[in-house]
C-alpha cells in the first residue's frame, strides 16, 4: 500500500460491494461484525505494545488488516500496514502514534456507519 | 508475573522453562487461570538442578528458540533429571512450528504449541489439562474445557428433550384415544338389545379396532425412539468430534476413522457438489469469500488454523484448498508441505490468499505446490476467476 492516507477512504463502501455484491443488509452485518472485532484487537494491540510484545503486536496488526481490506476501511488498513512495519523495527513511539490514529479511525468508521445509508 | 511466582509451590505440577519471563507473560497468565500448581523458570547455569528439585510433571520449553529447547530437553533427559513418566510440551514461535511438528511426530515431545503469536489460547489450557489429567483426577482442572464442550453439546440436548416430550404427549394422547374408543363402544354395545350385535361389534374391536390401534401406538413409538436415538447418536458423535479435536493428531485415531467410511453419517459423504477447505484465521473474511463460493454451489469446509486443515485433509478429499499465508499453528506454506506429503489430497490443488506485500513467500510457496493466488481482499469476480480456474471449471 504505497498510497499516503489522505488519499484514502475511512469507510470504502465499493469494496464490501465488489466482494460481496450489493447487498445491504450482508453488508451491514459484517461492518457491525469489524467493528467488535476491531474493539477486540485493539485491546490486544495496545496490551501487546505495553509489554513490548512487538511480535505479537505484528500479528494482531496483521490479523486485523485482512478484515479491514474486505470491508473498505481504508485508512485503518494502512495504519495497521504501519504497525506491523514499525513492530519490525520496534518503534515505541511511532506505533503509540500510529495506534492513536487507529483508534480514531475506529470511531469515524462507526460514526461513518451510524449516520450513513446502507 | 511476580504475583503468579509468589503463589508457586516447591514441587510445581506445570513448570514453564524460558529465558525471558516477559517472553512468556501470556502464557503463565493462560495457565494461571487453570491451575496455580505451576511455576516460571528462568533458565540459567544452574537449571538442570532447579528442575531436577522442582520435579515437575508438566513442562514447557519456551526458550528463546526451539533449537535450545531441543538442546536442554535432551539434556535432562540424557543425565536422567527428568521424573520418568513427565509431559513435555514444545512452545515454539510461528515461524519454527513445522520443526515443532516434526519434533512431535518423531515422539521428542508429548506435544507443542505456538505462543507467539498467542492466538489458540484454549488450545494451550488443552495441551496443559492432557498432560495433567495423566497424573492426577482431572477434574480439579476440567473446568473452563467442560463449559466449552458443554456449549457444544446445548443445542442436541435441547432436541433430545423434545424429541422426549413429544414421544411422552403423542403416548398419552393414543392411550387417551383408546380408553374413549372402549367407552364408546360399551355404550354401543351396552345399547344393542341383539346379543348377535354385540358379539359382532365386540369381535370387530378385538380383530380389527385394537390391533389397529396398537399399530398406530407401536408405530409412533418406534418412529419417536429412532428420532430421539438418532439424536443420541449425533451427541455421542459430536461429544467424539469435540474429543478427537482436543487431542493431538494421532496416526492411529486417523486409519480408524478411515476404516469407518462415510456410511456411518460420521464423514461427509461425497456428493456431486465441488468441495474447497477453506483456511484463513480471520473469520470474517472467511464468511466473506465462503459467502462468495456458496453462492456459485460450491460446498464449503471452513477452519481457521493449518493444524486444523491438516486434521480435514486426512478424513476428506476435496476438490480444492484455498488458504491464507500467515495462520496460526501451522503457516499456509508448511500446512501445503504436509498437505503434499501424507493424506487423500496429495494432488488437490491450493490456492492462496495473500497481500501484496509477501510475493517472496508465495514464490517459495509456489514450489511446494501451489495453483494460484487471491490478492486480499480482492473482488468477487477475482476471486472466481482463481477458484474456477484451479479446480478445472
Amino acid at each position: 500500500m504505497n498510497t499516503q492516507p489522505d488519499e484514502l477512504k475511512t469507510l470504502n463502501r465499493e469494496t464490501i460491494i465488489d466482494l460481496v455484491g450489493d447487498e445491504p443488509d450482508k453488508i451491514q452485518k459484517f461492518h457491525t461484525e469489524f467493528l467488535a472485532q476491531a474493539a477486540t484487537v485493539l485491546k490486544t494491540i495496545v496490551q501487546s505494545f505495553n509489554i513490548n510484545d512487538f511480535g505479537e503486536l505484528k500479528s494482531q496488526a496483521h490479523f486485523l488488516k485482512t478484515s479491514a481490506r474486505a470491508v473498505g476501511a481504508e485508512r485503518s488498513a494502512y495504519f495497521l500496514e504501519t504497525i506491523e512495519r514499525y513492530s519490525l523495527t520496534k518503534n515505541k513511539s511511532a506505533i503509540k502514534q500510529i495506534i492513536i490514529k487507529l483508534n480514531g479511525e475506529f470511531i469515524a468508521i462507526k460514526k461513518e456507519l451510524t449516520n450513513g445509508e446502507h | 508475573m511476580a504475583s503468579i511466582n509468589r503463589i508457586a509451590k516447591r514441587h510445581p505440577a506445570v513448570l514453564v522453562l524460558t529465558h525471558r519471563e516477559d517472553d512468556v507473560q501470556g502464557v503463565t497468565q493462560l495457565i494461571s487461570e487453570q491451575t496455580n500448581d505451576f511455576r516460571c523458570l528462568v533458565v540459567r547455569k544452574s537449571a538442570l538442578d532447579d528442575i531436577e528439585q522442582l520435579a515437575p510433571k508438566v513442562i514447557l520449553f519456551a526458550l528463546s528458540d526451539v533449537k535450545k529447547s531441543i538442546c536442554l530437553y535432551n539434556m535432562l533427559i540424557k543425565e536422567k533429571r527428568l521424573v520418568k513418566n513427565h509431559y513435555s510440551v514444545l512452545l515454539c514461535s510461528n515461524k519454527e512450528s513445522g520443526l515443532a511438528f516434526k519434533c512431535c511426530l518423531k515422539n521428542l515431545f508429548d506435544s507443542y504449541f505456538v505462543y507467539q503469536p498467542l492466538y489458540e489460547k484454549f488450545r494451550l489450557q488443552l495441551i496443559v489439562y492432557e498432560g495433567l489429567k495423566q497424573f492426577t483426577d482431572s477434574d480439579t482442572y476440567i473446568d473452563s474445557l467442560d463449559s466449552i464442550v458443554q456449549n457444544q453439546n446445548e443445542e442436541l440436548n435441547a432436541l433430545i428433550e423434545m424429541g422426549l416430550s413429544y414421544k411422552a404427549s403423542v403416548v398419552e394422547e393414543i392411550s387417551k384415544s383408546r380408553d374413549e374408543v372402549n367407552t364408546i363402544n360399551q355404550d354401543i354395545l351396552e345399547k344393542l338389545p341383539d346379543s348377535m350385535h354385540k358379539e359382532l361389534l365386540s369381535e370387530l374391536n378385538e380383530s380389527h379396532i385394537q390391533p389397529l390401534l396398537s399399530a398406530l401406538e407401536e408405530s409412533l413409538s418406534s418412529k419417536l425412539l429412532g428420532l430421539v436415538d438418532g439424536l443420541k447418536q449425533s451427541q455421542d458423535l459430536n461429544s467424539l468430534l469435540m474429543k478427537q479435536l482436543q487431542q493431538p493428531i494421532k496416526e492411529k485415531q486417523v486409519s480408524d476413522l478411515h476404516g469407518t467410511g462415510s456410511s456411518d453419517g460420521f464423514l461427509d459423504t461425497p456428493t456431486s457438489q465441488q468441495s474447497i477447505l477453506l483456511v484463513e484465521d480471520n473469520h470474517i473474511y472467511r464468511e466473506m469469500i465462503s459467502d462468495v463460493l456458496t453462492n456459485v454451489g460450491y460446498e464449503i469446509e471452513q477452519v481457521d488454523d493449518g493444524l486444523a486443515a491438516i486434521k480435514k485433509i486426512k478424513l476428506t478429499q476435496y476438490d480444492l484448498i484455498v488458504m491464507d499465508l500467515f495462520l496460526p499453528n501451522l503457516d499456509g506454506l508448511n500446512t501445503t508441505k504436509h498437505i503434499r506429503n501424507v493424506g487423500k489430497n496429495i494432488k488437490t490443488p491450493v490456492v492462496a490468499l495473500t497481500g501484496n506485500k509477501n510475493k517472496q513467500l508465495v514464490k517459495k510457496w509456489a514450489e511446494h505446490g501451489l495453483d494460484g493466488y487471491i490478492l486480499k481482499p480482492s473482488t468477487k469476480q477475482e476471486i472466481l476467476a482463481v477458484v474456477n480456474k484451479a479446480i478445472g471449471n
